[in-house]
């Protein structure tokens, strides 16, 4: 019996690594102090103690768990002063199970740095980018389930022949169904929710904005409230939070995916959205109430953050083309050619438009978070309607 | 009462319930809708459960990513499952166990599993799954793994339980199955024929009593005939005389001396041993009669390393009686014997007992009791050789100590182990 030529040393342990590194990585795309601090963290446990790392176990092995999760969460309230959950929640986890790298893994404790190192990564859910998201789950559980193959005396080693490629096929069927799986939920989920809503006790006519599908019939009288939903500074005809292309046997439905080109948060985790109207330009507080979907004005060609004035709060404003002036061409760029208003008070920061941005706004979103009430401002009781 | 079994209260039986609960047909019907859960490794097992946690935090495929952790995780057992279906078949592979005849309670019981592969293709990540054990056994070493069998190649792997109550023991059938390509599912499994074992009491080793006595009546020069199958050694040799046998002449001898010589012979001295065992308990308490069945097989033990030709008496409500020595059967029908002891009333007693017990006492025979109670119904040792212990409950060993008997706990029974 030969189970092939060996691994190579500590190759179990460097998968272990790079998997806990992953969501380092991507927090220092959100984040890149704290994202830098938690890879440096996994890299110089790594490099501490060698071939010959000693062992731990039990009671001290959870000190050292503990003493790493204390001193993450202490250099995450250092850097990170909003103290945003989700980087704090990925830099607590990578303070869990970096230190017991310096240690030598028995399959117990392989089992729990990989685990920590999957939750660390769930908390970036909201805060990276969805692609960046998805590529960081795959490299985490592919390195993860190579670091245990790799450590189990009782599986080949990856040098034997006839062992790679039923691997290299199975995570590479694994990546397919994730990708079709990140695609395809999303897209499925109007859907699936529409045919299920009859036996889901959902059938009561009802109010208000929804990103669901509507059906003729369904929206039937206005409920008043006084529940503040969103506060308009300037001047806005009408503002679009979805758009109903699609309409069969009595039902219309939303044809955009509401995530393709989602305008990210700042580093504060808020959105904060700059634009005008005609020419005038019209920031947009989004209460909490109002949902995340980004509500615009028709016509907004344009999309620029601003830092939050006094009080927590999210604002989002748009800037539409004056009346008259041609629209862009399909295709054309998204980089918006010009700079941002001089009149508008607040730090700008801008983010290119889709092609459709000026007839379907439906699919803008402010991830994070939902605002807060900012207590300064003029409140509008008013009803989104697309 | 014993906690162990109280914790299994709901799991009857051995592994053949198992095995005639998995040929119900409702179980077959409803096999397949469970079965992508049962293939599953413990690692398969920890990342379903990690998937159905995060699919329920990521239900909010719209807003927030963490949907695709549930996608990955789901897309890994997928892929076991399929992978398990494609790259996990057994082929050719066989499986052979090769299982102790009988193991001490308490004792490692070491299970071979010989896994041949006459096949063409190597099989790959192979795991040997020994079959569910009630409340008396427990697995010790971690499922035996085998990276690799190679075509026309033979692997033996190790698999160790550990067993406390005593008696026959269907293990059940153990199961190979390979986790290729990863890890996370189980491929079809091969079974091998059904394990057996006979768990025999525990012993210690009585090194501080004297070794049993020589029976009389087998010592001294007796020049008896040669009878077929009598155990009789050469004595030495003397002068012919009217009436012996003359196959007894020694030739030689009777060369060198110039005068017929015939050869003498004695019967070999032998030391013998009596041990009874009464399972009679007015009150029964598991683990002093699982002590005095130890008892009793410890001096069946201690007798066989003196050359005892041992009688052991089981007297109870089925008595058995088997004799193990140097001319006898083998030490271990008396440990099979005493694995199958059960405790009894003593109104069920059976009636032969006591006239056998009378029986061995006039043989003069050193006789080495074992009470598992003490009160009235318990026949009070005869004088003469031997000695009497009861190792029975509180309230037993209370009364042999007024009536003068010596008393045995189960603690102080290991103890005897460290006696010099």
């Amino acid at each position: 019996m030969s189970p092939g030529p060996p691994n190579p040393p500590g190759l179990a342990l460097g998968l272990v690594a790079a998997a806990v590194a992953v969501p380092g990585l991507l927090l220092a795309r959100h984040a890149t102090l704290p994202g830098l601090f938690g890879t440096l963290v996994v890299l110089l446990a790594l490099s501490i103690g060698g071939r010959n790392r000693p062992t731990i176990a039990g009671l001290p092995a959870a000190g050292v768990h503990l003493a790493g999760l204390g001193i993450s969460l202490g250099a995450g309230f250092l850097m990170l002063p909003d103290r945003p959950f989700g980087p704090l929640w990925t830099l607590a986890f990578l303070g869990l199970a970096a230190p017991r790298l310096a240690w030598r893994l028995t399959p117990r404790a392989r089992g729990l740095v990989l685990l920590f190192g999957l939750l660390a990564l769930m908390g970036l859910a909201r805060a990276v980018p969805r692609f960046a998201f998805g590529v960081g789950t795959a490299l985490v559980l592919i390195l993860g389930v190579l670091a245990v193959l790799t450590a189990d005396a009782g599986t080949p080693t990856l040098r034997r022949r006839g062992t790679l490629l039923p691997l290299i096929t199975s995570l590479g069927f694994a990546c397919a169904l994730l990708t079709g799986l990140g695609i395809g939920l999303p897209a499925a989920e109007p859907a699936v929710v529409a045919a299920l809503s009859p036996w889901l006790g959902n059938t009561e006519r009802r109010s208000g904005f929804s990103e669901s599908d509507i059906e003729l019939g369904q929206i039937s009288e206005i409920i008043t409230s006084d529940t503040v939903v969103m506060r308009i500074h300037g001047t806005a005809d009408h503002l679009r939070g979805q758009v109903y292309s699609d309409y069969t046997d009595g039902r219309w439905r939303r044809r955009t995916l509401s995530t393709q080109h989602t305008p990210r948060a700042g580093d504060d985790g808020l959105l904060l959205i700059d634009a005008s109207v005609r020419g005038r330009e019209v920031l947009l507080e989004a209460e909490p109430e109002a949902g995340p979907p980004l509500f615009a004005p028709l016509g907004t060609r344009r999309l620029r953050g601003a830092p939050p004035p006094p009080g927590p709060t999210a604002m989002a404003s748009c800037t539409c083309p004056p009346p008259g002036a041609p629209s862009r061409a399909p295709g054309a760029s998204n980089t918006p050619k010009t700079p941002p208003s001089p009149s508008c008070p607040l730090t700008p920061r801008t983010w290119p438009c889709p092609p459709t941005m000026p007839n379907d706004f439906g699919h803008l979103h402010a991830p994070g978070p939902p605002p807060t009430p900012s207590r300064s401002s003029k409140s509008t009781p008013c009803a989104a309607a697309s | 009462m014993n906690l162990r079994r109280l914790n299994y209260i709901l799991i009857r039986g051995d592994a053949r319930n198992w095995e005639r609960w998995a040929k119900h047909p409702a179980v077959r019907l409803l096999y397949p809708f469970f079965a992508p859960v049962l293939v599953l490794t413990v690692e398969g097992q920890l990342v379903l459960t990690l998937t159905l946690l995060s699919g329920a935090a990521g239900m909010d495929v719209q807003f927030s990513s963490l949907y695709l952790v549930f996608s990955g995780l789901l897309s890994l057992l997928a892929a076991a499952w399929l992978g398990r279906l494609v790259f996990a078949r057994p082929g050719a592979l066989t499986v052979t166990m090769h299982v102790p005849p009988r193991v001490a309670a308490g004792e490692p019981a070491t299970f071979t599993a010989e896994l041949s592969n006459p096949g063409r293709r190597a099989a790959f990540a192979l795991r040997v799954f020994g079959p569910f054990l009630t409340w008396d056994g427990a697995w010790i070493a971690r499922r035996p793994a085998v990276p690799v069998v190679e075509p026309g190649g033979r692997v033996r792997v190790d698999a160790q339980a550990r067993f406390l109550a005593r008696g026959h023991h269907y293990v059940g059938r153990f199961r190979v199955a390979s986790v290729a390509p990863l890890g996370l599912a189980l491929g079809r499994f091969v079974e091998t024929e059904p394990v057996r074992l006979m768990v025999v009491p525990r012993t210690v080793r009585l090194r501080h009593l004297p070794p049993p006595p020589l029976v009389a009546d087998d010592l001294g020069e007796q020049v008896r005939g040669l009878t077929s199958g009598a155990d009789y050694e050469l004595a030495g040799l003397r002068p012919y005389r009217p009436g012996d046998r003359i196959r007894d002449l020694h030739a030689f001898s009777w060369a060198r001396l110039g005068e017929p010589m015939v050869r003498t012979f004695r019967r070999a001295a032998r030391r013998r041993a009596v041990v009874v065992l009464h399972t009679a308990v007015t009150r029964l308490d598991e683990e002093a009669f699982e002590a005095a069945v130890s008892l009793a097989a410890s001096l069946v033990r201690w007798a066989l390393e003196h050359g005892a030709s041992t009688t052991l008496l089981v007297a109870g409500a089925s008595p058995r009686e088997v004799t193990v020595g140097p001319q006898s059967a083998p030490e271990a029908v008396a440990l099979d014997v005493l694995g199958e002891v059960t405790a009894c009333a003593p109104e069920a007693v059976h009636a032969a007992t006591a006239a056998r017990l009378a029986e061995l006492r006039a043989a003069n025979l050193p006789i080495y009791r074992v009470f598992s109670s003490f009160g009235p119904h318990v026949p009070s040792p005869a004088p003469g050789h031997g000695h009497t212990w009861v190792v029975g409950d509180k309230h037993s060993r209370a009364s042999a100590q007024a009536a003068g008997h010596p008393t045995l706990t189960a603690a102080e029974l290991a103890l005897w182990e460290a006696r010099p």
